[in-house]
């Protein structure tokens, strides 16, 4: 069981992974819904895992990510993207996130990616 | 599903080309539907996808922006191509959505960790019964799907941009999407006739489904700039 920081500026998003992954049996330490709240969730509460929405307003997810690795850079990241540019993943894995996933999440398959992030 | 295809009279497009927006709107109408079932864990149908490049002045007079009001999902275009995506709705298609998705918006709406919930059997909408039909004017219903279907434009943006790669070769990404209800079609006009990237000519592709008996239809007008519709063309041609 992972403790997971849940990043994204949609409350659907939010609210859909973490019915998702509290149903793996994953806990959910805390939800931010932009990039200046994710890093003080990330910096007070010391999630195991965050999964980190790209496209934001404000901050954007690679600037979150970027902040994210200096303050620790074992930390466990994956960035999560409605995107379809594949230059958008090289640019996160590049940056320090352990993996990508497109939008929308299925269940059975954000479960095995949450696994084996952890495993690793 | 049952796909349709039209375009321009005025633009040349060869037999050829045209395949390949044919392409586009299978591999899209088909990713659509996929990622509609993933999001929403409902099953879906897909009855009628068209595509149609028309120019500025056919968009305007289109039927579907007749409808009072029209809700609208936006984007720009970078990349390779630069240009405009609209995801349209029209009242009725949206409150057919949001009468397909009221389980889902339930659930949010319940879920949220915002709900006061001492105090949510109160607050807990009307329009959230059995046999109610959502109405587009209530605050809280607007403001879940002003979430909801803007992650939908978000995620259906995403499919569209990496169906042009796959067709076309071209890589391209969006900014991020914005909801407007546009209340006497002001905005969406004046988009239409602002300078911007010039867009003489646009993609409009229509994707008919029906959830849980409900039917609803999803526009996507794609507004490439004039020297990114030319270059779509080249890669084809």
């Amino acid at each position: 069981m992972a403790k997971i920081l849940i990043v994204d500026d949609s409350a659907f998003a939010r609210n859909n992974l973490r019915m998702i992954v509290e149903n793996g049996g994953h806990e959910i330490i805390g939800l931010a819904e932009d990039g200046e709240q994710a890093l003080s969730l990330f910096k007070s509460l010391g999630p195991e895992l965050v999964m980190l929405d790209y496209l934001m307003e404000g901050m954007s997810g690679m600037e979150v990510l970027k902040e994210i690795i200096q303050h620790d850079p074992d930390a466990k990241v994956i960035m999560v993207s409605g995107l379809g540019d594949s230059t958008v993943e090289e640019e996160a894995l590049e940056a320090g996130a352990r993996t990508f996933v497109r939008k929308p999440y299925a269940q059975t398959n954000i479960l095995k990616i949450i696994d084996h992030v952890m495993e690793n | 599903m049952r796909i349709r295809k039209k375009t321009a009279k005025h633009l040349s497009i060869s037999k050829n080309q045209f395949e390949y927006f044919d392409r586009f709107l299978v591999a899209s109408t088909r990713k659509t539907l996929e990622v509609l079932e993933t999001m929403f864990s409902l099953n879906i149908e897909s009855s009628d996808s068209s595509i149609k490049i028309l120019p500025t002045v056919d968009v305007k007079h289109l039927e579907l922006l007749s409808s009072d009001p029209l809700f609208v999902i936006s984007s720009e275009m970078t990349g390779e191509m630069h240009g405009r995506l609209k995801l349209l709705m029209s009242k009725n298609d949206f409150t057919s959505l949001g009468e397909a998705l009221k389980p889902t918006l339930k659930l949010l709406f319940l879920s949220s960790p915002d709900a006061d919930l001492s105090t949510l059997e109160d607050q807990t909408p009307k329009w959230m019964e059995e046999g109610r039909r959502p109405d587009p004017d209530d605050s809280v219903f607007l403001n879940l799907m002003m979430d909801t279907s803007t992650e939908l434009g978000n995620i259906l943006f995403g499919i569209y941009t990496d169906t042009i790669y796959e067709v076309f070769d071209l890589h391209t990404h969006h900014s991020l999407p914005e909801f407007s209800r546009d209340n006497d079609h002001q905005y969406i006009q004046e988009v239409l006739s602002s300078p911007g990237p010039k867009s003489k000519q646009h993609m409009l592709i229509q994707n008919d489904f029906t959830i849980l008996e409900n039917h609803f239809a999803l526009w996507c007008l794609i507004s490439p700039s004039k020297k990114s519709l030319q270059t779509m063309l080249d890669r084809v041609g």
